[in-house]
């Protein structure tokens, strides 16, 4: 009868104006809602109600009521009601119509059904923001709107001619024909659903909604369990323990917002959790443990394009963390009154462990298909300005524009440049216009946005999507997005845009992505350039659209193993020290490195000098007596790091576990605790090169050969002088130098096993690849190895080195390929010459103490 | 009125769901059957059922693998002459890698109702996780063939020929990459087989830090055989991988292989006690009805990334042979299989006094 056809061939009379009856917006058991217009063709919603619940009452009373709400904007005015004859029908039944203000956008049923993924959190933050105004003006004015159901709360549109200054839809509350004085209102009453309630499950419901949402982040995840607890308060039925109070439901939800978005404040609860940067869920544990001394943390802090090489565990991703603008911005929010040396970049972190290699890590070259190269492109370039955007949401949020010194004010982030932004990322990026709700960050609801188009991105990358899909993003749209950035935003001017592309390995990302992901990455360009890290030999440097990137020209190839080794020891001790004291003082330790570990002191010699390690270990393998701890104290546990940062946490865990250290301990670990754990250490780096698949055994086997040369060279090799007037000292020789780098190369590179090993060496870090030098002969370059220092102690050898290996191409394969004998062979060709040249060992120990 | 907020946990969302049941399918109408061609005798098993059970099958699809080529293809002869006497239409031999898509796009299985039979007892994990992935986007009715092997290998303790030759590396499931993000903690849950090194492979390749110091962070599902005879088969797999009294591997948890509700629940366990600070790797090597279990574990959290670490072949004479029992698991509707799935963990809200269900899902369920 309420929705018949007939209602719209002529105008309904209510309360003395005339309405037409346009379209029906929605029916239920006692009532409809059209839509309609009146005489001077203003849009209205118009309800029409079986007159059972007026029969008391006329609709009149509902008017008075909502008139108290008139000045309240987060409400849809009721302006008239009246009992009225339904036109046409026989009898001409009475019926309530009441007419409202018409609010145009789509009511939180329709968007829970029909459009779920708009339901995010920054969505259920707008939602409370304008549900709580609508519930605290209800209270204020002592009335109670007992339908609030999901048809009655609508996402309001702005008005079309003012979306572009101000897109953001506002939550408005309809249908006030059912406002009652709260007072006289008994909520309790079986099958009641008060306004709370309904506010419950309006949340519960989107909580539902929101938690199957493809790309949900952890601290996504963890805001949800949050509002799950405050569901539970609104629906409580004691009085004492319910939440009725609308301010304080709002308060609740932004704090378990920040809570969770801001990362989870985390104690480090021992001195050697978060061995690797990726388990570290919180940035201010990130740059607690961070060591500034770092040895090449100068270098990587600068514009320079770097490709970072290193062993797993050398550093790398806790350094580009660290280079994060993220991490500084959520740093401040945290703790506003640290001071931070800040990074001399912008950088824009993305790991590829995640979204590359569990998304895209399947892709060969067969499936590489014009389609499918140009949608790697587009994912890849969207993730990098979510990255973008996820951290100026960040600042948004947590930086406070009026705040000199916050980076709200320094980026000059506001209403305007938010939403120029907005509408930039919309038109060049989206090509679509995502609403925007009020009282959440625009930004986050900007990456937010993008986030969606990256998952939309990766399906089609995932079922291999051939159809012709449009506005794809293409090479050129990262330096374009950066431009405008830059624009925008002078503060790039100083600290300029910098990629941090993290884990950028075969390992990682197959070779063939690379190649198509390289055309972005080395293309060379004024607003931003890239940092990759990755392993030894794991980054490839041209893509395939011939574009290569030099080293040296285009880009800085920075080895942590390399460096390392080249550092001082005054630096490596410097970085050792501040590596564990700030461990220790992360989770309120008393003793410090220096206090629990102390100095490597092994005495002196007769001629007043200082025992070197090697000089000790040669005295102790000649010798019968007993044998004193060699390898002990900072300055040599410093010196046992060759880039693997990771290792020394490992050295330094186990002596302070083998030492019983406590919390409260200040004395030194004894001498002989620190060489068993170090041994320990050592030995079981070594064996697990036999897990490493394929090559595993055989690296084992270089490894234990060349470690047992080493050691058996600093027993026999006479003692030698490095200089006229200084004196003779034990040979040291962890460094194999191959004459004629080119041919060395290809040697290896001709044998499929052989190159497969000589990659793991490097890539495991087993020999670190040094810069190549000048050979001794000739105009060609020499290829310099260095044996990895962590495995070193498990043969009883030195650590240091004075006399590199020197062999020829066809040496190196030989040990390569047969260790055990290639080693051998140098050492009975190092005696054949010894005993050529009538030298007598020197194995007089005089002046080792 | 008292309401109450309810989370949905695994227990009451599988309520409803069937459990493995011997099989029965006398003059049985299918749709569509899927026959992986194994090279175990097993895998002829239910096509030889279906003959004798005068079943129809409008369409049979053979899904061929990459590996073992040579060995599979031994049984093809036999396979092929049982479909044929199956009254239908010919016989598809579909690649292993095509199976996801050709589910997707079938048009045949377009409309709800469609019935279909999978025979899983020549399935691979990854092949048994990708077609429940597949259906669970289609509405089909599914019932899973199960042929349960009369030896399974080893045969013995201490038995020291691996099941596996070499290994050709691992994949990452395109199906469950793990939509994860942000910084956390690896965790690995590993189902092992009677194979070392694909386990160790797994740790290894996650982070090699899992095999040295951070073995808290992997835990070990050992599967439990049904019979009693073979429970020693625990202990052998302790032993291969070394998780002895003395390891430092301390998270085993054992799980029956033959029921994939309890595969389901104990993976919820584990994931439900590190969610918050971990960041999930599964790697199924186990039974057949545990990789059931696995994919809807996987469905239901889809932050969980699947590996699996593959052989270059498998030894054909380390493995399971002859046929003890064939069994069922029927899912009437894989759409409502995944609403089932995709509620752990959702809210609903109760009215405790009449112990009505208020809402649940966005349903609102009273008027």
């Amino acid at each position: 009868m309420l929705s018949g056809a007939s209602l719209i061939d002529g105008p309904l009379h209510i309360d003395g104006e005339d309405f037409q009856l346009t379209h029906l917006l929605a029916s239920g058991k006692k009532g409809v809602v059209w839509k309609g217009v009146d005489r001077l063709g203003r849009v209205r919603a118009i309800k029409l109600a079986t007159p059972v619940d007026y029969k008391d009452r006329p609709p009149l009373q509902e008017i008075a009521l909502a008139a108290k709400l008139d000045v309240y904007e987060c409400f849809a005015r009721l302006e008239r009601g009246a009992r009225i004859p339904l036109p046409g029908l026989d009898g001409s039944p009475v019926v309530a119509a009441l007419v409202s203000e018409w609010i145009d956008g789509p009511t939180l049923e329709h968007l829970l059904t029909q459009d779920p993924e708009e339901i995010n959190p920054a969505f259920i933050r707008s939602y409370v923001s304008g549900v709580t105004d609508a519930l605290m003006a209800l209270d204020a004015e002592g009335l109670c709107h007992d339908d609030l159901n999901f048809g009655n709360v609508i996402a309001a549109n702005p008005p079309p001619a003012l979306a572009r200054k101000n897109p953001d839809r506002t939550f408005k509350v309809i249908d006030l024909g059912s406002l009652k004085v709260a007072a006289d209102h008994n909520t309790e009453k079986k099958g009641a659903v008060d306004d709370y309630r309904w506010t419950a499950l309006h949340l519960t419901a989107m909580h539902n909604v929101c938690r199957r949402n493809e790309g949900l982040t952890l601290r996504d995840a963890r805001f949800l369990d949050e509002l799950t607890i405050i569901i539970s308060r609104l629906l409580e039925s004691d009085p004492v323990l319910r939440l009725r109070d609308p301010a304080m439901l709002a308060q609740q939800v932004e704090s378990a917002w920040r809570r969770t978005q801001s990362g989870q404040a985390r104690r480090v609860q021992h001195p050697f959790d978060y061995i690797s940067a990726e388990q570290m869920a919180d940035d201010a544990v990130l740059r607690n443990i961070f060591a500034d001394s770092l040895p090449w943390l100068q270098d990587v802090n600068s514009t320079t394009p770097h490709v970072v090489t290193g062993p797993r565990g050398c550093g790398k991703s806790t350094m580009f963390r660290w280079l994060a603008l993220r991490t500084h911005v959520e740093l401040g929010h945290r703790e506003p009154n640290r001071k931070e040396p800040q990074p001399e970049i912008s950088g824009f972190y993305l790991p590829c462990a995640v979204e590359l290699q569990n998304r895209v890590g399947w892709i060969r070259k067969d499936h590489l298909t014009d389609s499918m190269r140009a949608e790697l492109i587009h994912y890849f370039t969207l993730l990098l300005m979510r990255e973008v955007l996820r951290t100026l949401a960040a600042i948004d949020e947590y930086s406070a524009p009026e705040d000199p010194n916050g980076y709200a004010h320094l980026f000059d982030l506001n209403d305007s440049t938010s939403l120029q932004l907005f509408n930039y990322v919309c038109d060049a990026v989206l090509h679509d216009k995502p609403p925007l709700y009020s009282g959440v960050s625009r930004m986050r609801q900007l990456s937010t946005a993008v986030q969606a188009a990256v998952m939309a991105s990766y399906r089609r990358i995932r079922d291999r999507n051939e159809s012709p899909i449009s506005n794809l993003l293409d090479e050129s749209s990262l330096g374009d997005f950066t431009t405008y950035l830059v624009k925008l935003f002078p503060y790039f001017n100083d600290r300029h845009i910098v990629f941090l592309v993290d884990d950028f390995t075969v390992h990682r990302v197959p070779v063939d992505v690379q190649k198509v992901l390289n055309t972005i990455i080395w293309q060379r360009h004024p607003a931003h350039t890239f940092k990759l890290s990755g392993e030894k030999n794991g980054v490839v440097l041209d893509s395939d659209r011939g574009l290569t990137a030099e080293i040296a020209r285009e880009l800085k190839e920075l080895d942590c193993g390399a460096m390392m080794l080249e550092t001082s020891d005054a630096q490596l001790e410097a970085f050792a020290i501040e590596l564990l004291d700030n461990r220790l003082a992360a989770c309120e330790y008393t003793g410090r490195a220096m206090d629990l570990l102390g100095d490597s002191d092994l005495g002196l010699n007769l001629d007043g000098t200082r025992t070197s390690l090697a000089e000790a270990l040669r005295s102790q393998a000649l010798s019968k007596g007993a044998k004193n701890p060699v390898y002990f104290g900072i300055p040599t546990i410093a010196k046992l790091c060759s880039g693997d940062v990771a290792a020394l946490l490992l050295v330094f865990e186990r002596i302070l576990r083998k030492g019983g250290v406590t919390p409260g301990t200040t004395s030194a670990v004894s001498r002989k605790t620190q060489q068993t754990a170090i041994r320990d250490v050592s030995r079981e780096l070594v064996s697990q090169l036999r897990t490493y698949y394929p090559t595993g055994p055989r690296m084992h086997r270089f490894a234990t050969e060349f470690g047992r040369y080493i050691s058996h060279t600093l027993r026999t090799a006479p003692l030698q002088s490095t200089g006229p007037q200084t004196r003779r000292v034990p040979v040291e020789s962890p460094r194999i130098e191959v004459d004629g780098q080119a041919a060395a190369l290809e040697t290896v590179e001709a044998d499929e096993d052989l190159r497969e090993l000589y990659d793991d060496l490097l890539r495991r870090a087993v020999l670190i690849d040094m810069d190549a030098g000048n050979a001794r002969h000739g105009y060609d370059t020499s290829l310099r190895l260095h044996f990895r220092r962590v495995f070193l102690p498990m043969f009883n050898a030195p650590l240091g080195k004075n006399r590199p290996i020197a062999i020829k191409p066809d040496e190196f394969e030989y040990l390569l390929r047969s260790p055990k004998q290639g080693f051998e062979l140098l050492s009975s060709k190092a005696g054949r010459k010894r005993s050529r040249s009538n030298e007598v060992e020197e194995l007089t120990l005089d002046g080792i103490d | 009125m008292r309401y109450q907020l309810r989370k949905i946990d695994l227990e009451s969302a599988a309520l409803g769901l069937p459990t493995l049941k011997p099989l029965s399918i006398r003059g049985a109408h299918y749709d569509v059957g899927i026959f992986p061609l194994g090279f175990e005798d097993r895998c002829l098993a239910l096509a030889d059922r279906c003959v004798k059970d005068n079943v129809t099958i409008d369409r049979k699809v053979v899904v061929i693998y990459p590996g073992n080529a040579k060995d599979n293809e031994t049984n093809w002869p036999q396979l092929s002459e049982s479909l044929g006497k199956i009254p239908g239409n010919g016989v598809e031999r579909v690649s292993v890698q095509d199976m996801r898509s050709w589910v997707l796009n079938d048009s045949h299985l377009g409309e709800s109702g469609s019935r279909v039979i999978v025979d899983t007892s020549g399935s691979s994990n990854s092949l048994t996780m990708r077609l429940v992935w597949a259906f669970l986007e289609r509405d089909v009715s599914l019932t899973l063939g199960f042929g349960e092997a009369k030896q399974y290998f080893p045969l013995e303790p201490a038995t020291k020929r691996p099941t596996a030759r070499g290994m050709s590396g691992l994949d990452v499931s395109v199906e469950h990459p793990g939509l994860q993000s942000g910084y956390s903690r690896d965790s690995v849950i590993l189902v092992p087989g009677f194979d070392k090194d694909r386990a160790r492979k797994v740790l290894n390749w996650v982070d090699p830090v899992l095999l040295t110091s951070a073995y808290d962070q992997v835990t070990w599902v050992l599967g439990v055989p049904h019979l009693k005879k073979d429970r020693w088969r625990v202990d052998e797999l302790r032993a291969i991988h070394e998780l002895g009294d003395n390891s430092p591997w301390h998270n085993v948890t054992l799980c029956s292989t033959f029921d994939y509700l309890e595969s389901w629940r104990t993976l919820e366990a584990i994931y439900q006690d590190r969610k918050s600070d971990d960041r999930f790797t599964l790697s199924p090597m186990g039974s057949k009805l545990q990789a059931i279990g696995s994919a809807l574990f996987c469905h239901s959290r889809s932050d969980v990334r699947v590996v699996f670490s593959l052989p270059k072949s498998y030894s054909t004479k380390a493995y399971s042979f002859g046929i003890r029992r064939l069994w069922q698991l029927d899912f009437e509707s894989t759409q409502s299989l995944r609403t089932t799935v995709e509620s752990v963990d959702s809210l609903e809200v109760i009215d405790t006094d009449s112990d009505q269900v208020l809402l649940s899902g966005t349903e609102r369920v009273w008027q």
